[in-house]
């Protein structure tokens, strides 16, 4: 993210119908629902997300996780991260298999591609026993969109080995991931080769494709197949749902706006004529005056006139250009109006930023 | 006659560096310190022929905020420094209101790779409004790499001033019904972006609609 922008905030929920085939056994109906939040902000990335499934033999599983990251700032395009993360399995046979992690990477980034390296470590309840386990990872990204002229696709491919340290089980994995957005369509597949003691060369994939139907209501189809975690004691096998995905929160924070003082207020320019005399007016509650500042004015304040109850305004001369203001009143302290985008000025300050077009 | 024609050359040259020294809007509202400094950049700007106006604000806002002399001198200088790189970009032609935008724009994280390619979007008319857009755009949350990549596509395009604003204006709607920056440009002008991919704890396998044992 941008520096100093934003916090974002999605939460999604699906509800779903399918079928799993876990391996060794028969075809199962399962019903789920699956709820995920997020929060990224500059730094930090926070996820929480479960599933909870039903199956037409009166079985049920769920799975929780719980993940954060800590970026540091980039300094010549590379960011260390620290990560951690939680995960817990239950269903009818295995009590909770839980799982502890750890692990730090570093990142290079580029304008459209970039790389990472890291190495992890997790503490793991199998259910009958701890174990510990290490990661190593190396991976790259390349986001080539703007050369190809589709929308946002990433692609990744990522290498990982494993080991558990109490039963020698080791694997490699290699995996390409495709990321796309393509107007109301989110969707997301990739393709991965494991290989290793328990595993003789296992192919996975998995595909998450929505088509967003209005900005909170998806229409969500998920398939895959994916290999049996040995460390955890949990079976492969292959899925395929249907359902609704439901974006109930999607809201990002700006912190630093400064907020005004009447949330009913507003400013507008208005050009007047041909020429660039504009009418400055402030909608809003104001007992004695309104007055604006800004590279407008020479930075001397001017008083707008008082027309209505609730409504002044002022003619001024604005050149073309992208001008920077704010306004107060009742000689109170200077802010930025609602209506026009608040930015830094050089002076520790935040000014309302006002461009005037010149056709 | 060679009397005469040093005589007319100080009367060319004084009044560019008098009119520098003594603004009348400096000269009321800034310190003889702080005066004596943004004079001095004022005077190389006039020397090679950068616009005054700009700066002579830039001091003005500085002083109406009771900024420091080292606040407003050096953002006097940084204005300086932007304006002068992007008259470097656009040429000798630039105007006022163009190079001081560049130069905002500079300063909010574009960098001079994208004022290049705006220039070769719109090769012959005034960038000050897509400027203008651009720093709005980040301002309200939209990468500034992005941001750049949209306006000079868009400008490439043909889009007119006032469609570049009416876009900044969709964007910030859309933001405020709960869509990300990047996403609500990228959507709104239907130009991809480069947002990153998740990296850390987003990039745990995933669990959309996934059903365990």
């Amino acid at each position: 993210m941008p520096s100093g922008v934003l916090a974002q905030t999605v939460s999604t929920l699906d509800v779903g119908a399918g079928n799993v085939n876990y391996d060794g056994a028969a075809e199962l109906s399962v019903y789920s629902i699956t709820p995920r939040f997020s929060i990224n902000r500059e730094l930090t990335t926070v996820v929480v997300a479960a599933t909870f499934s039903r199956f037409d033999d009166e079985g049920w599983g769920s799975r929780a996780l719980a993940a954060v990251s800590f970026l540091t700032p980039s300094l010549h395009g590379f960011r260390a991260e620290l990560s951690g993360r939680g995960e817990m399995n239950a269903n009818r046979v295995i009590t909770a298999a839980r799982q502890i992690a750890g692990g730090v990477r570093m990142h290079f980034s580029g304008n459209s591609s970039g790389a990472w390296a890291g190495v992890g470590s997790a503490h793991v309840w199998n259910g009958a026993f701890w174990q510990g386990s290490d990661r190593v990872e190396l991976g790259l990204w390349a986001n080539p969109t703007r050369k190809i002229g589709t929308r946002g696709t990433v692609y990744r491919a990522n290498y990982r080995t494993l080991a558990n340290t109490a039963e020698t089980h080791a694997y490699y994995q290699v995996e390409l991931t495709v990321r796309t957005t393509q107007g109301p369509i989110e969707a997301e597949g990739s393709v991965g080769r494991r290989v290793g003691d328990v595993f003789s060369g296992t192919t996975t994939w998995s595909s998450d494709a929505a088509l967003w139907l209005t900005r909170f209501v998806a229409l969500a189809v998920t398939a895959g197949k994916y290999a049996s975690d040995p460390v955890q004691r949990l079976p492969g096998g292959t899925y395929l749902t249907m359902g609704l995905r439901l974006a109930p929160v999607r809201f990002f924070v700006s912190p630093r706006v400064i907020e005004p003082p009447s949330s009913h207020m507003r400013f507008t320019a208005t050009p007047e004529g041909k020429g660039e005399i504009r009418i400055l007016r402030y909608f809003g509650r104001a007992d004695g005056t309104v007055e604006v500042v800004g590279s407008f004015t020479d930075w001397q304040p001017i008083r707008l006139r008082r027309v209505t109850p609730g409504l002044w305004e002022a003619a001024i001369l604005v050149e073309v250009g992208s001008h920077f203001f704010n306004i107060r009143i009742d000689e109170g302290a200077w802010f930025v109006p609602e209506g026009t985008t608040p930015v830094d000025d050089d002076f520790n300050g935040r000014v309302g930023l006002l461009v005037v077009p010149g056709r | 006659m060679k009397l005469a024609a040093v005589a007319i050359a100080i009367c060319l040259a004084v009044p560019a560096i008098v009119g520098a020294q003594t603004d009348q809007r400096l000269v009321e509202r800034v310190d003889s310190a702080t005066l004596e400094e943004v004079v001095g950049i004022l005077r190389q700007a006039e020397r090679i022929g950068l616009p005054t106006e700009p700066l002579i604000d830039k001091a003005l806002e500085g002083s109406s905020r009771r900024a420091s002399r080292e606040m407003i001198v050096i953002a006097v200088r940084r204005l300086f420094d932007g304006m002068n790189t992007v008259r470097g970009v656009l040429g000798p032609d630039a105007g006022a209101a163009e190079l001081n935008a560049g130069a905002l724009a500079l300063r909010a994280g574009a960098d001079v790779a994208a004022i290049e390619v705006l220039r070769r979007a719109r090769p012959d008319g005034d960038l000050t409004t897509p400027f203008g857009v651009l720093i709005d755009l980040v301002a309200i949350g939209v990468p500034a790499e992005d941001a750049s990549i949209i306006v000079s596509r868009l400008t490439g395009k043909g889009h007119t001033d006032s469609q570049l604003l009416e876009l900044r204006s969709q964007v910030v709607n859309d933001i405020r019904a709960g869509y990300p920056p990047v996403i609500a440009a990228s959507v709104r002008s239907g130009v991809p972006t480069a947002a990153p991919p998740p990296v850390g704890a987003v990039v745990a396998e995933g669990l959309a609609g996934q059903p365990q044992p």
